[in-house]
């Protein structure tokens, strides 16, 4: 594929310059996607292509930014919040982290694994996919692959210039198993920029072991609300870290001194356990060779043995910390202002086995995937709504029960964490954070907390 | 060129490619054009202040297509990328059956429905002039940290089809929003908002809420104290009870919404509200808008299934129902009145909620970024963040509400509640 602007933007960019602003930095999104689901014996096929504009300007501290689809009037418009910007800004030197310059070019569109295993024939794929479900008559299934195409270009009044064009293939799966006291419904996702996790055998595994949950989910009862020796699945452990840490460090948080962890740089915030690294150049689905404000990414190392290393930062946000930018600027779209985001974020494998951290337990609880989380920043404070929990007794995992909610204080609960897991899982997930969502990758292994509030 | 001539001109160009298209028999086309325009100050200290402009200007188009009796395609596209329509529409791999979202609208309907004319999308200079006058620095800022937000948002759509039934429709809306706290909101708009407001007050509206807001900031600066233990009554804001009833209403069915309110209660959804925040004329389909009754003991088994009649979307997204304004009624008294009732009680002006649990065994866990503590009717001090934990069905049938009908939103989500305060005894909730 090649990216073909319908505008110019080192002119637009180079526009508003002239009329006064410091910096000035554009970004052309193309995204093209392609959703294809199966309902009964056909096929539903529904196309989208949007493509448009992120423009943003920097006078002195102050910062404008315009997203635009509509090219008949860009001209005027860009003008038009240029004279504001540098109105507002003055003259000063322009407060964001200068860039390298540089020009690349990065493709990595390559094949997906349908294309690659059964020659395009999605209906093959899918003839194999459904064979897992024949030994589970009691689970409905839906269904859907999702194609996606995305392409940016981004030029800067600094000479940079790069573009970067990928793909994203996700099979997204929902289960659902009715009973005589309702249904309960879960959904994973596969893929990523990695066709590799979307090999059958990765997703037969993992549909398998939750239907067998979900059998058995009919006989679960509630459990006493109390603080439990507890196991976190790789979703869940995952989930914990990236509301607590990962919105925990990023760069806006700590500058406007919302986040609970702004203090708290160089610091002990975890159990010596854990080891938290957030790195866009592992192959999952947040994948980025640069970042959307052209910057090379690079893998930074956030918790380092319990002790906070360093937070995530855009080029502003570093720049008024004086800090060095981390390759986190991310926008969601081309609508939205860019923010210091995660990408894929890596817990690191510990030495426990599963089978050694749930016999320590002894007597706990495991929780499931989560489909809900919520951290108050300021406070720390976090609510996780597991899909199921199983009950551990005597070391072994015994009967699934209902569990409405995990709830704790970040750093108390981060402190807890006994033991970490030595196998990490890896699957796409999608992060909303003030309705602006992003691709996020979860990699993690399963982690053990010493006493954890469930109810 | 006006918004309105230029969703015409969009429509028409697609209706050419159509046409154009020998095997395509029918068509439904949604078309959208929305600006955005966000301006919002930080002051922080000493009178220095970031100011940050927002703007998003897009406009997209949903589409889909019938070939030979049977709807088979469905597209979305951005505005400027009408070009790929030509070839994307005449590859003959597109033959798979689709369900599609315009089905829930009697297309053949829309024409007597239809609002048309130049008059709604009248381009007026207030927002331009107004921006400069409301954001001047306030004398008492210069010793807390402050932000506040101005937002204009115009929206115009077309819904047509191959029959040439047409709606055209456009609102405008201005709303002022200072540390938080959502300012009596305005519209400004003919045709799709009902109730148009004049700007007349709304700078005086605007610099009183802000002097009020400033010295509670500047109040705020003192040293917070903790709550430790569950001795004091509670007076919860609207932040809560309007985040409980538009959950209520978008997310559970009639039969838990009953097991909460007592009989007392009433939720209604209402988008014909005068003056309401998501006042509609027309729905996102086309459709005329109508109040529907959520919850209402005296005609409790008549609405066995939630239903809005109003659907909302984008043209990224399907028609989906959802909430327009949720007004929960029933109480007595204003909440300013229980401050002069009662004498020592902790008041919750901000504070994120969320829902927890199954069927009658409903729980709120609210997180409280914003209060402050009253004792012997004197304010005295404001009050370390908290969360507490409330049974849903205790806190309305022991907590008293008031009447009063406050405006709030999400940011995230469409709808908006118009709710009161609750005066909560202490032996009815528990803190973590």
């Amino acid at each position: 594929m090649e990216l073909v602007p319908p505008v110019n933007h080192s002119t637009l960019v180079q526009n508003a310059v002239d009329i006064g602003v410091g910096f000035a930095d554009a970004t052309y999104v193309y995204k093209e996607v392609t959703v294809r689901r199966k309902i009964g014996n056909s096929w539903k096929e529904k196309s989208t292509v949007d493509f448009g504009s992120a423009i943003r300007m920097v006078a002195g501290y102050t910062e404008n930014f315009m997203g635009t689809n509509k090219y008949s009037e860009i001209g005027h418009n860009v003008s038009r919040m240029a004279m504001k910007t540098s109105r507002n800004g003055g003259e000063g030197e322009p407060m964001i982290y200068p860039s390298p310059a540089h020009e690349s070019s990065v493709d990595i569109s390559a094949d997906n694994i349908v294309d690659k295993e059964y020659g395009g024939e999605i209906e093959a794929y899918c003839n194999d996919f459904e064979r897992i479900f024949e030994d589970h008559k009691e689970i409905t299934y839906r269904y859907e692959f999702e194609h996606s195409t995305i392409g940016r270009e981004y030029v800067s009044s600094d000479p940079v210039r790069n573009t970067q064009i990928m793909t994203l293939d996700l099979l997204k799966v929902e289960l659902t198993r009715r009973t005589a006291i309702g249904a309960t419904k879960l959904t994973m996702a596969f893929g990523g920029v990695n066709p590799l996790n979307l090999k059958l055998d990765v997703v037969e595994k993992k549909i398998t072991d939750t239907c067998d949950i979900l059998q058995r989910m009919d006989r679960a009862k509630s459990i006493p609300p109390a603080r439990y020796p507890t196991v976190l699945s790789t979703d869940s452990a995952w989930t914990l870290i990236h509301e607590t840490v990962g919105h925990g460090v990023e760069g806006e948080g700590i500058l406007n001194g919302t986040s609970f962890l702004r203090d708290f740089k160089n610091q002990m915030v975890a159990s010596l356990e854990l080891n938290v690294i957030d790195d866009s150049q592992v192959p999952s689905a947040g994948w980025n060779e640069f970042d959307d404000e052209g910057m090379k990414t690079k893998g930074t190392l956030i918790i380092d043995n319990g002790e906070l290393s360093q937070f995530i930062h855009s080029r502003r946000t570093a720049y008024l910390m004086e800090e060095q930018p981390t390759g986190n600027g991310r926008l969601s779209s081309y609508l939205s202002r860019l923010r210091s985001r995660q990408t894929n974020l890596i817990v690191e494998p510990g030495d426990w086995s599963e089978e050694e951290i749930i016999e320590y337990v002894g007597d706990g609880i495991y929780i499931g995937p989560i489909t809900h989380a919520q951290v108050t920043l300021s406070s720390g404070e976090f609510v996780m709504i597991p899909e199921y929990g199983i009950r551990i007794r005597d070391g072994e995992l015994a009967e699934p029960v209902f569990t409405q909610m995990v709830r704790g204080s970040s750093l108390e609960t981060l402190s807890n964490i006994e033991a970490i897991g030595d196998k990490v899982q890896a699957y796409p997930t999608m992060c909303n954070k003030n309705g602006r969502q992003i691709a996020v990758g979860m990699i993690s292994p399963i982690m053990m907390i010493r006493d954890l509030e469930v109810r | 060129m006006r918004q309105i001539d230029e969703i015409r001109s969009t429509v028409d160009e697609i209706e050419r490619v159509l046409d154009r298209a020998n095997d395509i028999t029918g068509w439904k086309i949604y078309v959208q054009d929305v600006e955005m325009s966000t301006i919002t100050r930080v002051t922080q200290g000493s009178n220095t202040y970031d100011e940050q402009v927002e703007e998003s200007i897009e406009s997209g188009i949903e589409l889909k297509v019938e070939r030979e009796g049977e709807w088979v395609e469905e597209y979305i596209f951005g505005v400027s990328s009408i070009k790929n329509l030509k070839e994307m529409i005449q590859s003959p791999s597109r033959r798979q059956k689709i369900d599609s979202s315009f089905s829930e609208i009697d297309v053949s309907k829309l024409s007597r429905v239809s609002i048309k004319g130049d008059g709604y999308f009248v381009d007026t200079p207030i927002w331009e002039e107004m921006i400069d006058d409301l954001l001047e620095a306030h004398d008492s800022m210069q010793t807390v940290n402050f932000n506040e937000k101005l937002i204009f948002e115009k929206e115009a759509i077309a819904i047509t089809n191959h029959y040439s039934d047409v709606v055209l429709s456009g609102s405008r809306r201005y709303t002022a929003i200072i540390d938080g706290q959502i300012m009596e909101e305005s519209n400004y708009s003919q045709g799709r908002v009902i109730g148009s407001r004049s700007f007349e007050n709304f700078k005086e509206k605007f610099d009183l809420t802000k002097s009020e807001i400033v010295q509670q900031l500047v109040y705020m600066k003192n040293t917070p104290i903790k709550i430790l233990r569950e001795e004091m009554d509670l007076l919860i804001g609207p932040s809560v009870t309007g985040e409980i009833a538009r959950v209520l209403a978008t997310y559970f069915q009639p039969d838990v919404i009953r097991d909460v309110f007592p009989e007392q209660y009433t939720l209604i959804d209402n988008p014909r509200r005068v003056g309401g925040f998501y006042s509609y004329l027309l729905d996102d389909s086309g459709k005329s808008t109508k109040q529907s009754v959520l919850f209402d003991q005296r005609v409790r088994n008549r609405f066995k299934f939630r239903s809005f009649t109003q659907f909302f979307r984008s043209y990224r997204y399907n028609l989906t129902p959802h909430i327009s304004n949720v007004i929960l009624s029933g109480g007595i008294g204003s909440g300013e009145n229980f401050t002069e009732r009662k004498k020592s009680f902790v008041k919750i002006t901000n504070a994120e909620s969320s829902i927890i649990g199954l069927g009658s065994e409903l729980k709120v866990i609210i997180n409280v970024t914003e209060a402050d503590q009253w004792r012997n009717g004197i304010l005295s001090h404001p009050v370390r963040p908290f969360s507490i934990i409330v049974e849903l069905r205790r806190l309305f049938s022991e907590g008293t509400y008031s009447n009063d009908q406050i405006l709030t939103f999400s940011d995230q989500k469409p709808g908006a509640s118009y709710t009161g305060w609750i005066w909560l005894p202490s032996s009815c909730y528990k803190i973590h």
